[in-house]
């Protein structure tokens, strides 16, 4: 598991930039495999924030936008996405709660665990981590979100889940 | 009051985005706005908490770094417990009144890229 905790540096590097921070699938024969990412935020800018970098880190990338935790679950019974990030500050719903339920619904549809990466503000992550989260989640990152970790983050899952 | 040098080099300067991204802050500060206002006497501590933690990374990405770290330390008090002091509710005016600068800011920000 891999904590990306630095919120200092965050955007501030060129690298950070829409054109320079790229995700490469280094994994073998996914040259026509589209991955489904679901973003799950209930802040508007952030998902819009969100798409548009991950959109521009890859054209194999189909990102389903959710508004809200119960949102998310009802679209992964549908379209099982490969990544899910998952703000961890919701009303109704948190982001607690909605690993929770699907981690459960993986159970009973007996799918793979799909990798499940926390967002958060909280600019202490270990706010965020204790022993119940890091049974749900497989990654956290801090908001403003540093892009170039992300991109780390999908070339790890990904990879990992379709080798 | 805001600096846009992180959104700028994020979009490679794409003033599309930026336009984009800048119309998307108005009904997040309205919403914070309000909540602030409707608990100005730092009654629900649990509201402003959320309206604070809200804009946190938001304003940081604008630059907005004054009205950023009064968020952190209000944030930080609505953490702790105990009553709340005359000075915590002053200091929760002040972050109100920047936020409302800020969205006029962003307003003459957005009329300025839709005239470009």
């Amino acid at each position: 598991m891999n904590y990306h905790t630095n919120s200092e540096d965050v955007l501030d590097a060129p690298q950070n930039s829409l054109k320079s921070t790229s995700f490469s699938m280094n994994h073998k024969d996914n040259s026509s495999k589209i991955f489904n990412v679901m973003i799950v935020d209930d802040i508007e800018i952030n998902l819009y924030l969100l798409g548009e970098i991950i959109g521009s880190l890859n054209s194999k990338l189909n990102i389903i936008k959710c508004i809200s935790g119960m949102e998310s679950i009802e679209k992964f019974k549908l379209q099982k996405p490969d990544i899910l990030l998952l703000d961890i500050h919701m009303p109704s719903l948190n982001g607690f709660e909605t690993a929770k339920i699907i981690r459960n619904l993986e159970m009973k549809m007996n799918l793979p665990p799909t990798p499940i990466v926390a967002l958060t503000a909280d600019n202490l992550i270990e706010n965020v981590i204790d022993d119940q989260s890091k049974l749900l989640f497989n990654d956290f990152i801090t908001k403003p979100i540093d892009f170039s970790k992300l991109s780390k983050c999908f070339n790890n899952y990904l990879s990992n889940t379709y080798d | 009051m805001t600096n846009l040098s992180k959104i700028n080099e994020l979009s490679s300067y794409k003033s599309s985005f930026v336009l984009n991204l800048l119309k998307r802050y108005q009904p997040l500060i309205e919403t914070v706005l309000l909540a602030i206002h409707q608990n100005a006497d730092g009654r629900d501590l649990r509201k402003i908490y959320d309206a604070l933690h809200k804009m946190k990374p938001n304003l940081e990405l604008i630059g907005a770094t004054d009205a950023h770290q009064l968020g952190l330390l209000l944030e930080k008090q609505c953490k702790n417990d105990s009553d709340k002091t005359d000075e915590f509710v002053n200091q929760l005016k002040i972050y109100h009144e920047k936020l409302a600068l800020l969205s006029d800011e962003i307003d003459q920000l957005i009329l300025n890229l839709e005239a470009k």
